[in-house]
């Protein structure tokens, strides 16, 4: 995974169903302004977004555009994702150093758990 | 400094570590923090119990760490790096500018064994910096301007308001940003601030994301979807190219700013909306009423408090301070260490008159990080367009470091290709006689094209 979501060059765009993906693709994140980029990543139409560390500014406009942020996420991009598919995220191992027992990493209420079992995605 | 081994007594050098305030970490071959000092837990805002035997990416989450991570360039080539200026995101989502210098570790026979990173916090410094420099300061808004020191002045008491705004400016002015800035000073600053640009979207597409809708409300709305007024409930909603709204769509606008209710896409029931509305064009709305394209009561709403964003070609005193920023900013973003601009390149931006804005600055200076690798960013490095379009047997000469003579050089050529060579024409506009621009010529090493 990036450690920085501000500042990575790529995202992987994957649409699931049912815990099975149905496809997946690399998407360029060129894009170096908090805004520009986060009206690029909303281009992408996603519903989620699973990410490393990541600004507040960049955060806020993700999610006011409707995106939900699964973010200080760590590890290999495959374990994550199989972790995600899994219904097994957040997960200490998976997750950065300094965001569990509810404080931190980037919200002001709350810790990493929020919308465990609330973000699907429908492709269709 | 605590390692990872219990109760090893403290070492002198741990000793100086601890009472440090840079933080100080170190690594092993496999990039995974080894040691962890007391400044880089409070610059991180992670402890070193959480940070000893994790990567060190994941710890420290700067934005070189991707790209072009120190350490790694201290261990492939074995030199240290000082100073190093980048930022970092803390466990609370804070951006801090930092500086970073990285060594090599060698146990006792020489042997590399990892390398140690030292970074400090230059929250303080940025700050007092601005001070300094005189700069009027709002949010990450910096200016030397009058114009926009006026605009930072009353900013606090429209953001402290309820009231509708209307921001005016041409496009790559930064309206988005100054909604921004006045959502964050405002009491609303703990709720969303959610963006739409109303010119971006066809009527019945933007209906629906205003508003929302309800699952079946046309082919294909299979469930409910919230609309951006739902999702900027209790915060701000910034609608920017307003000018662009449809006629049926500025109606229900106005209904949402007299009632304060809406009703989304095939739903029953009326909505309650908690938001406070900036809206932003770079069109004439008077202009616009009058032509009969906007309505005017919706004008008279939405324009109560009306904010002027000057254009860039009226505050160039802010051009230098702009440059710089964006320089830093693209230093720190892919991990160059460009030092400026050199004179005569900072004169010929000052020349030129950004009908882009800020955003032209921006992508000359984008442009130019590309070509340049190092030291101040030449002449040579910028858009060939933006130097002059060329004309088949108008030679522009080298220009000198004089800026002064620079600006002089690019006035004239400026002028003469508009007037399509034509001196004459050229003299009158520029307010000079014949003779003088002909002598200026000589002396500028201009050479014009032998049919002229």
């Amino acid at each position: 995974m990036s450690p920085v979501l501000d500042v990575s060059r790529h995202l992987s765009v994957i649409e699931y169903q049912g815990g099975e993906i149905l496809k997946r693709v690399t998407a360029f994140l060129p894009e170096e302004e908090t805004y520009h980029r986060a009206c690029r990543i909303e281009s992408l139409k996603v519903d989620l977004l699973i990410c490393g560390a990541v600004s507040n500014s960049l955060r806020e406009m993700l999610e006011s555009r409707g995106i939900q942020l699964v973010s200080f996420v760590s590890g290999d991009i495959e374990d994550v994702l199989s972790a995600w598919l899994q219904g097994k995220l957040p997960r200490p191992e998976l997750t950065m150093p300094g965001c569990h027992r509810g404080r931190g990493c980037g919200r002001r209420n709350g810790g990493c758990h929020r919308g465990q079992n609330r973000l699907k995605r429908h492709p269709k | 400094m605590i390692r990872n081994q219990k109760k090893e007594p403290e070492s002198s050098t741990d000793i100086i570590l601890e009472s440090i305030s840079d933080g100080v970490f170190t690594v092993d071959l496999d990039w995974k923090i080894t040691s962890f000092n007391r400044a880089a837990e409070e610059i991180t805002g992670i402890s070193r119990k959480e940070a000893i035997g994790r990567r060190c990416s994941e710890v420290f989450r700067a934005s070189m760490c991707e790209v072009s991570c120190a350490l790694r360039q201290t261990l492939e080539k074995g030199s240290s790096l000082i100073n190093q200026a980048t930022f970092i995101i803390t466990a609370e989502g804070q951006r801090i500018p930092i500086s970073v210098s990285t060594a090599l570790l060698k146990d006792k026979k020489g042997k590399v064994i990892g390398g140690a990173e030292t970074f400090r916090d230059l929250s303080l410094v940025e700050e007092l910096r601005k001070e300094l420099k005189g700069l009027y300061h709002l949010g990450d808004w910096v200016s030397q301007s009058l114009q926009m020191r006026r605009l930072f002045e009353i900013l606090p008491q429209v953001a402290s308001s309820e009231t509708t705004l209307l921001i005016q400016g041409e496009t790559g002015t930064g309206k988005d940003f100054l909604a921004r800035t006045i959502h964050n000073l405002s009491s609303r600053k703990n709720r969303p601030f959610v963006a739409v640009n109303c010119g971006a979207l066809p009527e019945a597409l933007l209906e629906s994301e205003l508003f929302g809708y309800k699952a079946g409300a046309f082919t294909g709305a299979n469930r409910d979807k919230l609309g951006r007024f739902a999702l900027a409930e209790g915060g701000t909603l910034f609608l920017d190219e307003i000018g662009e709204l449809t006629p049926s769509i500025q109606v229900k606008l106005l209904r949402v700013l007299q009632d304060k209710t809406y009703e989304p896409l095939g739903g029953t029931r009326t909505l309650k909306a908690d938001v406070r509305l900036i809206t932003a064009t770079h069109k004439n709305l008077a202009s616009l009423v009058k032509k009969g394209l906007f309505r005017e009561d919706l004008y008279y709403r939405i324009h109560i408090v009306q904010l002027e964003l000057p254009p860039l070609r009226n505050r160039k005193e802010d051009i230098p301070l702009l440059a710089e920023h964006f320089v830093g900013r693209f230093n720190r973003i892919q991990g160059k260490a460009i030092t400026g601009l050199s004179p005569e390149t900072l004169s010929l931006l000052m020349a030129h008159d950004y009908p882009g804005n800020i955003r032209e600055l921006e992508n000359i200076i984008e442009h130019a990080f590309v070509l340049c690798n190092e030291g101040e960013i030449q002449l040579c490095h910028l858009p060939e367009s933006f130097i002059l379009k060329p004309v088949p047997g108008f030679r522009v000469p080298l220009l000198g470091k004089d800026p002064f003579q620079v600006l002089e050089t690019q006035l004239i050529m400026q002028t003469l290709v508009r007037n399509q060579f034509d001196r004459d024409a050229a003299a009158r506009e520029l307010g000079i006689h014949k003779s003088t621009l002909y002598r200026k010529i000589q002396k500028l090493k201009i050479t014009l094209p032998l049919s002229r």
